[in-house]
């Protein structure tokens, strides 16, 4: 029987292999919506935590992904709107711990990482942030995207089309500044 | 085809999202046009400084543990037990009616027992011998008769 299933019947470890298996990819669709770590990693737990609590609604074991992944972006974006996002913190002044066994140089190179993916995702509404990591990192076709986030196959041409001009022309203006 | 409307495919071009038709035309295009070709490399360029951000991202050490520790406690368990539950509540709530109707529902039964005798006496006198067949069908033809009152009582009514 597959994981899925066998969460769904309220085994927890079952959910846990879950969450071990996707834990990567869905921090990275929060990370690609809300713009930095910490509120990527709290978007992710919360995804967990709905999924957890609604797989019972689930039909199909198959789209769980697909599902997963609709939760994520859409608590991503309502996590952007109400303003929870630390977005607007700059940097500098968040006191953040350093994670367990990293060295002073990769922290140092995760807050590069981290201000370089903030600059480039500063002009893109969540909508446009959320089609470019579904296409880019996901690799989610048109149709895929279109029923992840229930919106038209044109809607999601049209967007990626936007997002991927404001990204383009957030790289190229900071490759000028340098 | 002309530079803007290869310019305008790019995007649905490198996405595989392109009819066999347009895809052959921007194709061809591309072969040949250094202008397009450089629009081409940009947008590559860009979506892989993109991607390459996103490379190293990946969930912090104990993130599985931390979401299992914040899992709401048992409300899965809960809810497997809703079909038992629901059972449960369905017995108890036919056994507060039955104790609450028999006195109605025994004269009932006694007298569709008398209809039965003078209508049909032969099975009447051989039902006795299987009770569980015979209080069965009378409960039925019971529930049957109260349901027919009722609506017949609506009916008359409104
Ligand atoms: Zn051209």
């Amino acid at each position: 029987m597959g994981l899925v299933h066998l969460a769904r019947d309220g085994d927890k470890a079952a959910f846990a292999k879950l969450v071990e298996q996707y834990q990567n990819r869905i921090v990275a669709v929060a990370y690609g919506v809300a713009g930095n770590r910490q509120d990527a990693e709290d978007i992710a737990q919360d995804t967990f935590i709905k999924a957890y609590k609604g797989i019972n609604s689930l039909q199909e074991d198959g789209v769980f992904y697909r599902w997963l992944v609709r939760i994520a972006v859409n608590t991503a974006i309502s996590h952007k709107q109400s303003g929870r996002s630390g977005e607007l913190i700059p940097l500098e002044s968040i006191a953040e711990p350093v994670d367990q066994g990293e060295t002073p140089e990769a922290y140092l190179e995760r807050r590069g990482e981290e201000e370089r993916i903030q600059e480039m995702l500063a002009p893109l509404p969540s909508d446009s942030r959320a089609v470019l990591v579904l296409r880019e990192i996901e690799g989610l076709g048109y149709e895929e995207i279109a029923k992840v986030l229930e919106i038209p196959i044109g809607t999601v041409r049209s967007r990626i089309h936007y997002a991927r001009d404001r990204l383009r022309r957030a790289i190229s203006l900071k490759n000028e500044v340098k | 085809m002309q530079c803007p409307d290869c310019v305008k495919l790019l995007y649905a071009y490198m996405d595989d999202e392109l009819g066999r038709e347009e895809r052959l035309l921007v194709a061809s295009h591309l072969k040949t046009c250094e202008a397009c070709q450089k629009e081409w490399h940009e947008i590559q360029q860009a979506l892989a400084a993109y991607r390459g951000e996103f490379a190293a991202i990946s969930a912090s050490p104990g993130f599985t543990g931390r979401v299992m520790a914040s899992l709401p406690e048992e409300s899965q368990s809960a809810l497997a037990f809703l079909p038992v539950t629901a059972i449960g509540l369905l017995l108890a709530g036919s056994a507060v009616i039955y104790a609450v109707f028999s006195p109605l529902i025994y004269p009932i039964l006694r007298l569709l027992y008398r209809l039965l005798m003078s209508l049909a006496p032969l099975p009447a006198m051989i039902l006795p011998a299987f009770p569980l067949l015979l209080y069965g069908g009378m409960a039925v033809l019971a529930v049957a008769f109260l349901i027919l009152t009722w609506t017949t009582r609506k009916v008359v009514l409104s």
